[in-house]
């Protein structure tokens, strides 16, 4: 029974892209394989129960109405480990836990919390090498790159360029506002912010967490997180516009 | 799930009402309870930092499951299948302990590489200082334990109700070992100041004995041990192998079985040993490979 609730709490938020909140896109059909092999262990316990059940009725009815409850001949119950089987029950009914998380809480990607505690991460996320500058006006690219080229080619190829960001909002402690994005290498648990600094037109009165897609151009104002300290290039802003929360809210 | 089990045994008799009301009735009692108390459930956790715990216990429980539940069919599959080739070699004690080394399941290379990505030395340095591990902890128990006939393994079981109700017990046990191990590291993680975690991982010998403490205490499949480490961000490499390499040798579970079996003499000479050893193997690896 838990085992078919949990297969079908796993099919339900890979299916509704939920799921995509907590994992990364290719984890979503290995969850749907757990459910398959979830349903199919549940499913064949199930039915080998009713054929039991079945068998049970059978010897009932030959034994006549006023038989005993129970066939003494009929299937004997299996020997039980008496101090085992509570144990692993205790154990099992944890797992509601998670199906509480996902199908009651559905708790939101943890954006605005992790992009208050944590710098940004943009050192270890860099890349080595950037390929040349996509076509496109403007160029819609991803905070990571933003930023590399930004802060490692020192903006070279972002110049006289125009480009699009979308990312969330945090603002700190001064008010100043930040366009932040978190990046995943395993799964929602290791995230943690990409943020660029906003110059320029930047709306008023953004609110902490609020999805934004902000379009400007390279500006060489780059400032020290006063968390870990790495480098936060900023971005001239000339137009921004609230956006929904995209349907993958991670960069990797 | 005994659900199931109470439905298998339909005996009907009157003193196993409450195994009845364990299960399916028990079950149906708390998802109603859950739907009632649903906004309660929600306010416990309203806040930004509760909904980040609660992100993270969700992300690391759905990331690491798969594994947990491949890893339990594949014990199945090789229970009823056993490799042939591995059968003469199974004989042979320390043999036997490398080629049976947790960390050389398919499964668990696979949830390592997985939960970090871009680490592939990580991987690597997990398979070999998991078999020089398994191997060392068999030559202590050599010294130290009695024989132990109870490792061979049942070969070629092929009573599939029995090997599908052994899985299905695996991968709830599997699963209620994960969800504590998730609860503690997504609080861990989101719940203390990040000061602490980041203090203590910058002295790499304190992050390694907080590792291997970690794995002890936690108790993990080494399935699912990998995907808990990951979200233990400001851990060194070296201390997150050692997490990997200590979980599948030595833990709290390994440490109650041998003192049940055994008694406490035994098990509070081997589990020390087979810690520190484990560590060792573990830290010198990160060492050269990583």
């Amino acid at each position: 029974m838990l085992l078919l609730a949990l297969a079908a709490a796993l099919v339900k938020i890979s299916l509704s892209g939920v799921a995509l909140r907590y994992v990364r896109p290719g984890m979503v059909v290995l969850l749907l394989i757990t459910a398959v092999i979830l349903a199919a262990l549940a499913g064949s316990t199930l039915w080998r129960s009713m054929v039991e059940l079945r068998a049970i009725r059978a010897a009932r009815a030959a034994a006549g109405p006023s038989g005993p409850l129970s066939d003494p001949d009929g299937p004997q119950p299996l020997p039980e480990p008496v101090e085992e089987a509570p144990a692993r029950t205790r154990l099992g009914w944890l797992l509601l836990l998670p199906l509480i998380a996902v199908l009651v809480v559905v708790p939101p990607a943890p954006g605005t919390y992790l992009g208050d505690r944590y710098g940004t991460v943009l050192a270890a996320h860099a890349p080595a090498r950037f390929d040349p500058m996509p076509d496109g006006n403007p160029v819609r690219m991803t905070l990571i790159e933003y930023a590399a080229r930004a802060v490692v080619e020192q903006g070279r190829s972002l110049s006289g360029r125009r480009v699009a960001l979308v990312g969330f909002v945090i603002v700190d402690a001064e008010g100043r506002p930040y366009l932040t994005r978190l990046v995943i290498g395993c799964c929602a648990a290791d995230a943690r912010p990409i943020k660029v600094g906003l110059a320029g037109e930047v709306p008023t009165n953004l609110l902490s967490g609020t999805w934004i897609e902000v379009e400007g151009g390279y500006t060489d104002r780059v400032e020290r997180d006063p968390l870990g300290g790495d480098l936060i290039p900023y971005l001239e802003v000339a137009s921004a516009r609230l956006v929904e929360p995209p349907a993958l809210p991670y960069e990797s | 799930m005994t659900a199931v089990e109470a439905d298998v045994e339909p005996s009907g008799r009157a003193a196993r009402w409450w195994r009845r009301v364990g299960s399916v009735e028990g079950f149906a009692a708390v998802i109603v309870a859950i739907l009632v108390l649903r906004g309660a459930l929600i306010g416990l956790v309203d806040s930004v930092a509760g909904l980040a715990l609660v992100a993270v216990f969700a992300s690391l429980v759905l990331q690491a499951l798969p594994f947990a539940v491949l890893g339990a069919v594949l014990r199945a599959v090789l229970l009823a299948y056993p490799p042939a080739v591995v059968d003469r070699l199974l004989r042979r004690r320390l043999i036997a302990a490398a080629l049976t080394a947790p960390t050389l399941s398919p499964v668990v290379l696979a949830s390592t590489a997985v939960a970090f990505p871009g680490e592939p030395m990580l991987v690597l340095a997990r398979l070999l200082a998991g078999v020089a591990a398994a191997v060392l902890a068999a030559v202590l128990w050599q010294r130290l334990g009695p024989p132990d006939p109870t490792d061979v393994p049942v070969r070629g079981q092929r009573d599939w109700s029995a090997l599908i109700d052994g899985c299905r017990a695996d991968i709830v046990r599997a699963g209620g070992v994960l969800v504590l191990g998730a609860a503690v590291v997504a609080t861990l993680a989101t719940a203390l100041p990040p000061r602490w975690l980041d203090t203590l991982a910058a002295y790499p010998v304190v992050a390694i004995g907080a590792a291997a403490l970690l794995a002890f205490l936690l108790c993990q499949r080494p399935e699912t041990d990998a995907v808990l480490m990951a979200a233990l961000v400001p851990f060194p490499l070296t201390a997150r192998l050692v997490f990997l390499v200590v979980g599948p040798v030595v833990n709290l579970r390994t440490f109650a079985r041998h003192n049940e079996r055994y008694g406490p003499g035994l098990a509070v000479r081997y589990a020390p040993a087979a810690l520190l050893a484990a560590t060792a193997v573990a830290a010198l690896a990160g060492w050269v490979l990583l």
